[in-house]
């Protein structure tokens, strides 16, 4: 080929190379013809962003073959991007966006390109570290920004499921059709921010409106001709206006103040001041105005003025009558206590921290001998107090620091230099902030009182002691008597036998009277022994079963053949000494059985149970007892029969044991018919 | 019947003695008697024949050495301890027996209001101690 042939041929390269350069610029300027004129079709007139939006996602998807467009608003002041329209399956039926997506600035692709402002295609987003998936994940994505005026104002984003799907030509033509769109984007949510706006301060409007109908301060405003522009219902209330405050709109207040006054116990001052405060202009906070049904109001009057004209004012009525007794009640009280404190008989202290004095009451400083003026702001335990006794109130302060109140007893020094004994209760004290800021002590001089108590417990001891020897006494005497008792009756025995035949008759009958009254006086010292032997002990909170302790006990007594002795029903358990219990038991059925004079005599045990205790009944159909002798036959060696051998010390027991259980014994009887004693116990103790 | 030991009566009361004395002439009991009013005597003369077999009736109730505290000095001395030691009271307190009978009495004779009685009680603690060998 010749160097002209090369020429021409490279001419005609380059001319077909322009003709098919021409034909794809037509082509795809048709394309984007085609494309913008659907769009602006579509939205140019809605106003509407989301429906605007909507409309560009789905023309977008269906140019560039794929299921899934999605607009960003790109919202600068949250720094995030919000879906605002998406098409295909990212709609629900109800034309709701699905997993409507929020991005910051920066994140994922489309994030990124909201912040470079620069229109990528990624061909392949597994290799892109910055893909976000939504709700299906997609291997190549498209993503231009909507700009207006050098800002970011939207993305349009598509994505599909295979690689490579999107071509260059594609995205420089949704990048001019994003150009053509953005003013219309911008102005449709300059609209929907603006209606925003609007519903907003319509419904704070509202709101306040509500809330200044329900205060409970009482507002009325008036224009600059004394006209109301609104009030409230306290207004009316407080008032007694019996119309809804709506209705007072536009109402005059000249004369207002005239009809109201009768309502305040000083209508005149309230009319004066009036007219003072409207005459000034200046503001006014804090009247206080008394009403004759007794509320009390507080009435601030603050003027309106715009660029420095009266534009009207406002007048607020607050009801501060609970607050004034409260705070009239509140010192009442405080005059009330510090009366009480001032001459109670108890010494009051209050301290710091530190154990610095801050109060003392009047009775502290007669208990302390002080005058207030030496005690105020000194250390109360150098004052009063030994080493020992420092100590121990340090322990105190410790708890009192940690909250804890109580009381305890100190050792301390009077100003004479008197020891005396005080029983304080020490409590924390708080400030408003609930800081312990030092404690209070409530002191009572217990030094009489101690004093008492130690003689008290002296006197017990001795009591006990005396008691305890008295008992030893009455037992080392009775065996002392017995002694001698058994050596006479040896002596008159070897006296009788070693001189059997020279006694006569008489004589004999004297030794036998002497041998009874040796045998009496026996059982007297027996019984003596026998009560001395009686004692409080520890047994005696046993649980005893009087049933077993008389199926025990009956067999083993003398009871003659015409006697019967009766249980009438099974006996109960009860609280007491089995052998204590057994004596009363026996006495009193050896008493019955002693006296009886009939032929067929019975003894009958029964019992009626109270809450706490049993109540039982040993009676018989015997001799019965002289109402005059009930109290006699409890006393000790009296006896009945002046011939018995009964010491007569049975009853007086049967007496000194149930005083150890706190009961008595009581008895009903009839000369010739019998008697019944009647005595409780308490029920069997209860098991711990 | 064994009559081989000797009886020491530790009681402060001469009838006492006399009444024992009898008891062993009725009954025919002519075994060796010693008699001592002081508790101290009777521990320092035991302490001279510990070899013999003796049986000792204490009284308790005494005006210096209270029974129970010659009883205590008694069982406390190794050499005394194997004696027996029976015990002659009109107490039947419950708390002086079993105090007695802690303290290693080898009896306890309440004494009767009887001499009748008296007489058998000591009869049957002469038979009985008669019968029982010592140590």
């Amino acid at each position: 080929m010749t160097k002209n042939e090369v020429i021409q041929e490279n001419i005609k390269l380059k001319d077909e190379i322009k003709n098919l350069r021409l034909i794809h610029y037509n082509l795809i300027q048709n394309n984007e013809a085609k494309l913008v004129t659907k769009i602006i079709n579509k939205i140019f007139d809605k106003f509407d962003l989301y429906q605007i939006a909507w409309h560009i996602a789905k023309t977008i998807a269906d140019y560039l073959n794929t299921d899934d467009c999605v607009i960003y608003e790109v919202i600068e002041a949250e720094n995030c991007l919000k879906q605002i329209a998406a098409s295909g399956h990212k709609i629900s039926h109800s034309g709701e966006i699905i997993n409507k997506l929020e991005l910051k600035i920066g994140e994922g692709i489309c994030g990124h390109v909201a912040k470079t402002g620069i229109a990528e295609i990624v061909n392949n987003t597994s290799e892109d570290y910055r893909y976000v998936p939504d709700i299906n994940f997609n291997m190549s994505e498209l993503t231009v920004p909507i700009i207006l005026d050098g800002r970011i104002i939207g993305i349009i984003d598509s994505e599909h499921p295979n690689k490579n799907h999107f071509k260059i030509e594609q995205l420089t033509i949704i990048e001019n059709i994003c150009k053509i769109i953005a003013l219309k984007i911008k102005n449709a949510i300059d609209i929907r921010d603006k209606e925003k706006f609007k519903n907003n301060v319509l419904k704070s409007e509202k709101r306040l409106a509500s809330l200044i109908q329900n205060l409970d301060t009482a507002l009325l405003l008036e224009d600059e001709n004394r006209k109301i522009i609104f009030t409230n219902e306290k207004f009316c209330q407080i008032f007694n206006i019996p119309i809804s405050p709506k209705l007072l709109k536009g109402a005059d207040c000249t004369t207002a103040a005239e009809t109201t006054k009768h309502l305040f116990t000083n209508p005149n001052e309230f009319i004066t001041r009036i007219d003072y405060l409207l005459s000034r202009k200046e503001k006014v906070i804090g009247d206080e105005l008394k009403m004759v049904n007794g509320l009390v109001l507080e009435r601030d009057y603050i003027p309106i003025f715009e660029n420095d004209e009266y534009q009207g004012h406002l007048w607020s009525y607050k009801d501060i009558t609970l607050q004034r007794n409260y705070n009239k009640s509140i010192e009442l009280q405080k005059n009330k206590y510090s009366n009480i404190i001032n001459n109670m008989n108890l010494g009051l202290i209050e301290v710091d921290n530190d154990d610095n004095i801050l109060l003392v009451n009047k009775s502290f400083l007669e208990m302390s001998g002080y005058e207030e003026d030496e005690l105020i702001g000194k250390k109360a335990s150098e004052i009063f107090l030994g080493e020992i006794e420092k100590m121990q109130l340090f322990t105190q302060n410790k708890k009192r620091k940690e909250g804890v109140s109580d009381s305890y007893e100190l050792k301390v020094k009077t100003k004479l230099g008197v020891q005396r004994h005080w029983l304080i209760s020490g409590a924390p004290n708080y400030n408003l902030r609930g800081e312990i800021i030092g404690s209070i002590g409530v002191h009572l001089d217990i030094s009489d009182f101690k004093l008492l108590q130690s003689q008290k417990e002296k006197l017990l001891i001795k009591i006990k002691k005396s008691n305890e020897e008295l008992q030893d006494y009455a037992y080392a005497v009775s065996h002392d008597l017995k002694s001698p008792l058994r050596n006479i009756n040896a002596l008159l025995s070897w006296l009788k036998s070693d001189n059997e035949k020279l006694f006569d008759e008489t004589s004999l009958e004297y030794f036998r009277q002497l041998d009874l009254t040796i045998e009496k006086m026996e059982n007297l010292i027996n019984g003596i022994l026998h009560h001395s032997s009686i004692r409080e002990s520890d047994s005696d909170n046993n649980t005893t079963d009087i049933q077993k302790l008389l199926d025990e006990l009956i067999p083993s007594l003398h009871i003659p053949s015409n006697v019967e002795v009766k249980i009438i029903k099974k006996l109960p358990c009860v609280k007491g000494d089995a052998v204590k219990l057994e004596q009363v038991f026996l006495n009193l059925i050896n008493n019955a059985v002693e006296h009886m004079d009939k032929p067929l005599g019975f003894v009958k045990i029964d019992y009626i149970e109270h809450p706490t205790e049993y109540e039982f009944s040993i009676s018989d159909n015997g001799h019965g007892i002289e109402e005059e002798d009930f109290i006699k036959i409890f006393k000790m060696f009296y006896s009945h029969k002046a011939k018995s051998n009964n010491c007569g010390i049975g009853l007086s027991m049967v007496k000194k044991i149930l005083s150890i259980y706190d009961s008595k014994i009581e008895l009903e009887s009839k000369l010739g018919l019998g008697t019944t004693f009647y005595f409780k116990l308490k029920k069997q103790s209860i098991q711990t | 019947m064994n009559k081989d030991f000797k009886i020491y009566l530790i009681d402060d009361d001469p009838i006492e003695v006399l009444k024992l004395e009898r008891v062993m002439k009725t009954l025919n009991f002519n075994c060796e008697f010693e008699h001592f009013s002081f508790g101290s005597d009777a521990i320092t003369r035991l302490s001279d024949e510990y070899k013999k077999k003796i049986i000792i009736l204490l009284d308790l109730n005494m005006s210096k050495l209270s029974g129970i505290e010659i009883l205590k000095i008694i069982k406390k001395e190794i050499s005394l301890k194997k004696i027996p030691v029976v015990i002659l009271s009109t107490s039947n307190n419950v708390r002086d027996i079993s105090e007695c009978y802690k303290y290693g009495a080898a009896g306890y004779l309440v004494k009767p209001l009887r001499y009748e009685d008296y007489l058998s009680k000591i009869q049957c603690l002469f038979h009985y101690w008669a019968i029982n060998e010592f140590a």
